[in-house]
C-alpha cells in the first residue's frame, strides 16, 4: 500500500477504534479460542490481525504467568505468517524434499519453516519434522561443514533430544534438516498443565540436564535453548528440539550467532559475537529454569542487554513480583518466593553469571546442585557465602537486639550440628544430610530476618521461629524425617523462649512427622522428639504425661543407644523434674541423682547440663527443708558464674532458686536481694511475662511479703496478679501459686477477703493440676484457714486447717515444718473461741517443732512465739508473753531488719505489755 | 471560589446539570494546578509529581468545609483525576515547547503515574492522551479507569471503589488499556515497539 506518511498514521488511527473493538469481541472468547478467532478476522487486513496477535499476547502475558511465553508464541505464529505471507518458493503440499513427503506446515520460526513430513521414498514407513533454513548455503566448502555436522548430529543418541534423521540441501541452496517428530507441550505449559511444584519442577528439569550433558560431552552444544525447543510428552519425556541446529547455521553462515538467534535467551557472549559454547547452554538453561520456576526472566533480560550481576532480579523476587502482579494466585507465589529464596536462587543466579567461567562448568554439575538442594544437602552455589552470611548476621545482632536472640543463635546452631555427635554410624550419613539440610534452612531463616529483606524491621526471636515452623510445615512435607528434625529443634526454642503453647503445638507436628513415616524408621529421632516434649509438658505443667513422654523416649534410648550419656542424662534429668512436680519426691530424688552421677562421669554432657541437675536437686532438697540444698544451688551459681557472663539468664535462674532457698532458710533479706537481681536479669533479656521473669518476681514478692516490706510487696504483686490471670491457664499450677503468693500478700495487708478469694483459687487451681494429695494441697488449706480465722468464721477455718494438717501428717508423718505452721494456725482459731487449753497445746508444740525442724532463729519461729505470746498475755502470764515476744523481737531484728513495719509492730507489742508492769 | 459553592456544583452536577461539571472542572484545575506547582517548587530536584497526594490534599483541604456525600466523594475524585490528566497533559506539551530534541529517555508504560520528565516521556504522555481521546466515546469507564490510574495514580483498590467495580475488573480492564495504549504508541505514535 502506498501511503504517505501522514496517510498511515491516519489510517492507524482509523484502524485503532477498530483494534479496540475486535479485541473487546475476542477476549470474550475463552483462550483456546482466540488464536483461531483471530486467524478467522478482519478478512485480509494482515496489518490489525498483527496488531491484535501483540495486544492479545500482551493481555494474555499479564493474565498468565506461566502462561506468558505460550501466549506470546502462540500470537508470534499467527503475526509472523501474516508478516511474511508464503513465500513461493515454499514446497506445496503433497511436494516432496528428497526422501520426504510433505504434509503441511507445523510452524514458522526465525529460521525457517517447518513442515510435517512423511518418508516417501518406500523403504519404511516414518514421521519427521522438516525443517527449511531461511538461508541458502554458499559455496561447496560450507556445504561439506554442513553435511559433515549433520553427520555427526545424527548419531546423537539419548532418549531426550529428538533426533536428527535426515538432512540435505534443496535445489536452490537452502539447506533441510528432518528431526524425529515430538508430539509434545513446551516444557512451562507442562509444568504449569502439571501445577508442578519447585521440587517436581526441578525434577523434570533435571532431564533436560541429562539430555544436555550427554550433548556436551559428545561436544555438540545446542546454541538455541529456549522454552519452545523443550517439549515434554504425554508420557512425560522430556525431549530436546533443534540440538545444535545453531551450530549448523553457524558453519552454514559464518553469521556468529545470528540467524534465528532467540535474543531473550541468549548469553552475553553470544549477543557480543562470541563463539558458541557449552557455557552458553548454560546460561540458556539458567533462564530457562527461572522461566519454569517464576514465569519471568530476570530484569534487564527481555531486551537481551548485557548486565552487571548486581542488576539481575533473583529468581525468588521475580516470584514475588509475580506475587503482586496477581491476586488469585499471590499466595501460590509468595510461597513460592520463599522456598526459592537462598538456595534456589544461588543455583539460577550461578548459571546464568554473566562471565562464562563464573557459570556452572557443566550440565552435570548445575545438575550436581540442584540434586544437593533436593536432597537438602549445602548447594555448592552458596558454599562460600555462608559462613560470611551467618557471621554478619551475628555480628548485626549482637549488639541491637540483646542475649535473646544471639542466644538463640547460638541454640539453633547448636542444635544443627548436634546430629553429627549423636548418631551411630550406620544412620550417620543421612543424619549428617539432614543436619545440614537443617542448618542451611536456619540460616535461610537467618536471611529472613535480615533487615534489609524484611524492609527495616527486625525480627524478634519469636517471629523468626514462627516463619521457620510455617516453612517447615509447608515446605518440608516431602522430607519427613527432616521436617521432623526442624520442628523438635523449634519447639525446643520456642521452649526456651517461654511460649509454651507454641512449643506444645510445634512439637505435636513433629510426633506427627514422625508417625507419618513410621515409628521405627527413627528410633532416636523419636525419643529426641518425645524428649523435647516432655520437658514442654513440665513447662505446662502437665506432669504425668511430662513423665509419660520421658518414659516412652528412655525405653527407646534404653534399646537404641543405652551409652548415650547425654541423652540418658536429659531423661532422667526430665523425669526428676516432674516427679518433684508430681509430689513424688522419692522418685525426684532418685532420678535426679542418676542424672548427676551420669553427668559426673561423662564430661561429655557438659558442664552447664551438670549444673542444671544441681540446681535441679537443690530445688528438690529445699523442698524438704534439706540443709544440703543451699551450698548445692550456691555451687552451680559460682560454676555458672565462671562460664557464662554475668547477665546471662542461666544465671538468673541460679539466683532466682538461692532467693528460694534462702526464703526457706529465712534468710530473707538474701533472699529479696537475689531474686531482685534475678528479676531484674529476666526482665532485661526477655520480658515481664517470660516465666523465669515470673518466678522471680514471685519469689521476691513473698519475700518482700515476709519482710514487711508490704508497699514494694503491693505494687510488684498486682502487677503480677494481672500478668498471670492475663496469661497462664487456669488449670497451670503455676497460676495457683502466683494466686497464693497473692493471697498471703492480701492477708498481710489485713484485705481477708481478698486473701480468702485468692486461697480458694489457689487451691482450686492445684487441685485440678496436681490432684488433691499434692503437698501445695497443705499450704492453700492452711492458708485459707488463716484467711477465714480472720474473717471471723471459725468453724470453717478450723475444718480447713484439720484437713490441712492430716493431709501433712499422710504425706510426711509427723514433726514436720508443714505440721509447725498448721498447729500455729489451729491454736490462733482455738484461741479465738477462747479453748485455751487446745491453744496452749498446739503453741507449745508448734515453737517446739519450729526450733527443731527450721534452721536456727528462722522468721517462722517468731510467728510461733508471738502467737504464744499472745495466748499468755490472755491468760495473764505477762512474763511468759514478755519472754517469747523478746525472742521474737530479736529474730525479726536479725532477719527482717530493725526497719521492718513487722519488728517495729513487735517492738511497740512488747513494749506495751512492759508498761503495766513498768 | 468559596467551599460550600463546590458542594453546589457537585450536587447540581449529581443532578445532571453539566455546567457545573464544567465549572467545577476549572475550579479543580486551578486548585490543582497550583498544588502541583507549590509540590514541584518544593523539591526542585524531584522530577516527578506525586498526583494521588495532590488529589487527595486538595480532598482534604475541600471537604474540611462541605460535607461530601460518598457518590459525590467518588464523583470528586473521578473528576479530579480527568483534571490532573488535563494538567499533565498541559505540562507535557509545556516542556516539549521548550525542551524539544534534549535529553530523551525511554519509557515504558509499566509505571502506575506519568512523569513527564523528559521529552521522551512527555510526548508518550500527550500520545496516550490522543489514545484516550479516540477510545472515549467506544469505552468511556476504561478511559476514566486510566485517568485514575495512570495520571492521578490511585491503586487498583481504590480505582475499583470509586468506579463501583470489582478489583478484577480494573485489573482486567488495566491490562486491556495498556495493551491498547501500547498499540497506539507503536502503531500510531510510531514509537519502535
Amino acid at each position: 500500500m502506498a501511503t504517505t506518511p501522514h496517510d498511515q498514521d491516519f489510517q492507524a488511527a482509523r484502524d485503532f477504534k477498530r483494534v479496540a473493538e475486535l479485541l473487546d469481541e475476542l477476549l470474550l472468547l475463552p483462550g483456546q479460542a482466540r488464536a483461531t478467532a483471530l486467524t478467522a478476522l478482519g478478512g485480509d487486513d494482515a496489518r490489525l490481525r498483527a496488531r491484535l496477535a501483540r495486544a492479545l499476547a500482551s493481555i494474555e502475558r499479564e493474565h498468565g504467568g506461566l502462561l506468558g511465553d505460550r501466549a506470546a508464541d502462540r500470537y508470534a505464529i499467527v503475526c509472523a505468517v501474516d508478516d511474511e505471507p508464503a513465500s513461493s518458493a515454499d514446497p506445496a503440499p503433497g511436494s516432496r524434499i528428497g526422501a520426504w513427503r510433505i504434509d503441511g506446515v507445523l510452524g514458522r520460526g526465525g529460521m525457517g519453516v517447518v513442515y510435517a513430513a512423511e518418508r516417501a521414498d518406500g523403504s519404511y514407513r516414518q514421521e519427521g519434522a522438516l525443517k527449511v533454513m531461511r538461508h541458502a548455503i554458499d559455496g561447496a566448502l560450507n556445504r561439506e561443514l554442513f553435511l559433515r555436522e549433520r553427520q555427526i548430529l545424527a548419531q546423537l543418541e539419548h532418549p531426550g533430544i529428538a533426533r536428527l534423521i535426515d538432512g540435505g540441501v534443496v535445489p536452490d541452496g537452502r539447506p533441510y534438516l528432518v528431526m524425529e517428530r515430538i508430539r509434545g507441550k513446551p516444557i512451562p505449559d507442562w509444568c504449569e498443565a502439571h501445577a508442578l511444584s519447585v521440587a517436581d519442577t526441578l525434577r523434570t528439569f533435571l532431564a533436560v540436564l541429562d539430555a544436555v550433558d550427554v550433548a556436551h560431552r559428545n561436544l555438540i552444544v545446542h546454541g538455541d535453548l529456549k522454552p519452545s525447543n523443550i517439549l515434554v510428552t504425554d508420557e512425560g519425556q522430556v525431549k530436546l528440539l533443534d540440538f545444535g541446529v545453531a551450530r549448523l547455521l553457524e558453519s552454514e553462515t559464518a553469521d556468529i550467532g545470528g540467524a534465528g538467534l532467540t535474543p531473550r535467551y541468549a548469553a552475553p557472549e553470544q549477543l557480543a559475537g562470541g563463539t558458541l559454547t557449552t557455557a552458553t547452554d548454560i546460561h540458556a538453561l539458567g533462564l530457562v529454569l527461572c522461566k519454569l520456576l517464576t514465569g519471568r526472566l530476570p530484569e534487564g533480560r527481555a531486551a537481551g542487554e548485557s548486565r552487571n550481576p548486581h542488576e539481575i532480579t533473583r529468581p525468588s523476587a521475580l516470584a514475588r513480583m509475580a506475587a503482586s502482579g496477581r491476586s488469585d494466585a499471590t499466595q501460590v507465589w509468595r510461597r513460592r518466593a520463599r522456598i526459592l529464596a537462598g538456595d534456589v536462587d544461588a543455583i539460577v543466579l550461578r548459571a546464568i553469571a554473566a562471565r562464562p567461567e563464573q557459570r556452572y562448568p557443566t550440565a552435570s554439575a548445575l545438575a550436581q546442585d540442584i540434586d544437593n538442594y533436593l536432597a537438602g544437602r549445602p548447594v555448592n552455589a552458596v558454599a562460600t557465602s555462608r559462613t560470611y552470611r551467618l557471621r554478619r548476621f551475628i555480628t548485626r545482632h549482637r549488639a541491637g537486639v540483646g542475649a535473646g536472640i544471639v542466644l538463640l543463635i547460638a541454640a539453633l546452631i547448636a542444635t544443627a550440628g548436634l546430629g553429627h555427635a549423636l548418631l551411630q554410624s550406620r544412620a550417620a550419613l543421612a543424619a549428617a544430610e539432614r543436619a545440614n539440610a537443617v542448618q542451611s534452612f536456619v540460616i535461610d531463616l537467618f536471611r529472613e530476618a535480615d533487615p534489609a529483606e524484611t524492609l527495616g524491621h527486625e525480627l524478634t526471636a519469636r517471629e523468626l521461629l514462627d516463619l521457620g515452623t510455617k516453612r517447615a510445615e509447608q515446605e518440608l512435607g516431602e522430607q519427613p524425617q527432616t521436617q521432623a528434625d526442624l520442628l523438635t529443634m523449634l519447639a525446643e526454642l520456642y521452649n526456651s523462649l517461654g511460649e509454651y503453647d507454641r512449643a506444645g503445638t510445634t512439637i505435636n507436628s513433629a510426633l506427627a512427622a514422625r508417625r507419618a513415616q513410621g515409628a521405627t524408621s527413627d528410633p532416636l529421632g523419636l525419643a529426641n522428639s518425645l524428649y523435647i516434649q516432655s520437658a514442654i509438658l513440665g513447662q505446662q505443667s502437665r506432669y504425668q504425661e511430662c513423665v509419660d513422654s520421658a518414659e516412652k523416649a528412655r525405653t527407646i534410648v534404653a534399646a537404641h543407644a543405652r551409652n548415650d550419656a547425654t541423652r540418658n542424662f536429659e531423661l532422667l534429668n526430665s523425669l526428676s523434674v516432674c516427679h518433684y512436680f508430681l509430689g513424688n519426691d522419692a522418685e525426684a530424688e532418685k532420678y535426679g541423682r542418676q542424672a548427676l552421677a551420669i553427668a559426673s562421669a561423662n564430661p561429655g554432657v557438659g558442664a552447664a547440663r551438670m549444673l542444671d541437675i544441681e540446681d535441679n536437686l537443690g530445688m528438690l532438697l529445699l523442698s524438704h527443708h534439706d540443709d544440703e540444698a543451699l551450698p548445692l544451688l550456691q555451687s552451680a551459681l559460682e560454676k555458672r558464674r565462671q562460664l557464662l557472663p554475668p547477665r546471662h539468664p542461666d544465671i538468673a535462674t541460679s539466683l532466682s532458686n538461692i532467693g528460694r532457698a534462702e526464703i526457706a532458710q529465712g534468710d530473707l533479706l538474701a533472699a529479696a536481694r537475689h531474686l531482685r537481681e534475678a528479676f531484674e536479669i529476666f526482665l532485661q533479656v526477655y520480658n515481664r511475662e517470660y516465666p523465669g521473669t515470673l518466678i522471680a518476681a514471685d519469689g521476691l514478692e513473698i519475700a518482700l511479703t515476709q519482710l514487711g516490706q508490704l508497699d514494694q510487696a503491693g505494687s510488684l504483686g498486682s502487677e503480677q496478679i494481672q500478668i498471670v490471670r492475663r496469661t497462664l491457664a487456669e488449670n497451670d499450677s503455676a497460676r495457683g501459686s502466683y494466686t497464693n503468693t497473692f493471697g498471703e500478700l492480701a492477708l498481710a495487708q489485713g484485705d481477708y477477703s481478698e486473701a480468702e478469694a485468692s486461697f480458694r483459687h489457689a487451691l482450686q487451681t492445684w487441685r485440678a493440676a496436681l490432684g488433691d494429695r499434692h503437698p501445695r494441697i497443705i499450704t492453700g488449706e492452711r492458708n485459707l484457714a488463716d484467711a477465714l480465722r480472720q474473717r471471723k468464721r471459725i468453724d470453717e477455718a478450723r475444718e480447713h486447717v484439720q484437713a490441712s494438717l492430716a493431709l501433712a501428717r499422710d504425706l510426711y508423718g509427723e514433726d514436720t515444718p508443714e505440721t509447725a505452721q498448721g498447729l500455729r494456725i489451729r491454736a490462733l482459731i482455738a484461741l479465738d473461741g477462747d479453748d485455751f487449753t487446745a491453744a496452749r497445746t498446739d503453741l507449745d508444740r508448734a515453737v517446739a517443732l519450729s526450733r527443731s525442724v527450721y534452721p536456727k532463729r528462722h522468721p517462722l519461729l517468731a510467728w510461733a512465739l508471738i502467737a504464744r505470746a499472745q495466748l499468755a498475755r490472755r491468760q495473764g502470764h505477762l512474763d511468759d508473753a514478755v519472754r517469747d515476744l523478746d525472742e521474737a523481737l530479736s529474730i525479726r531484728v536479725e532477719r527482717l531488719g530493725v526497719d521492718s513495719a513487722l519488728t517495729v509492730a513487735t517492738r511497740e507489742a512488747l513494749a506495751a505489755l512492759r508498761k503495766p508492769a513498768d | 471560589m468559596r467551599e460550600s459553592d463546590i458542594t453546589l456544583l457537585l450536587t447540581a452536577w449529581s443532578s445532571g446539570n453539566h455546567e457545573a461539571r464544567d465549572e467545577l472542572f476549572g475550579v479543580l484545575y486551578r486548585d490543582l494546578h497550583r498544588l502541583a506547582h507549590r509540590a514541584l517548587a518544593d523539591q526542585p530536584n524531584e522530577a516527578t509529581l506525586d498526583t494521588t497526594s495532590l488529589v487527595h490534599e486538595l480532598y482534604l483541604r475541600l471537604a474540611a468545609d462541605f460535607q461530601p456525600l460518598d457518590q459525590n466523594r467518588a464523583r470528586f475524585f473521578i473528576l479530579a483525576a480527568t483534571v490532573m490528566r488535563r494538567i499533565l497533559i498541559d505540562r507535557a506539551r509545556a516542556r516539549l515547547a521548550a525542551k524539544r530534541g534534549s535529553g530523551e529517555r525511554a519509557l515504558t508504560l509499566a509505571g502506575d503515574s506519568p512523569q513527564p520528565a523528559t521529552s521522551a516521556e512527555a510526548e508518550e504522555v500527550l500520545a496516550v492522551n490522543d489514545a484516550l481521546d479516540h477510545l472515549e466515546q467506544r469505552d468511556p469507564r476504561l478511559v476514566r479507569m486510566v485517568e485514575l490510574r495512570w495520571f492521578a495514580g490511585f491503586s487498583v483498590e481504590e480505582t475499583a471503589q470509586l468506579l463501583e467495580v470489582s478489583p478484577r475488573t480494573v485489573k482486567r480492564d488495566w491490562h486491556k488499556a495498556r495493551a491498547l495504549l501500547e498499540d497506539w504508541l507503536i502503531e500510531v505514535a510510531g514509537r519502535p515497539g
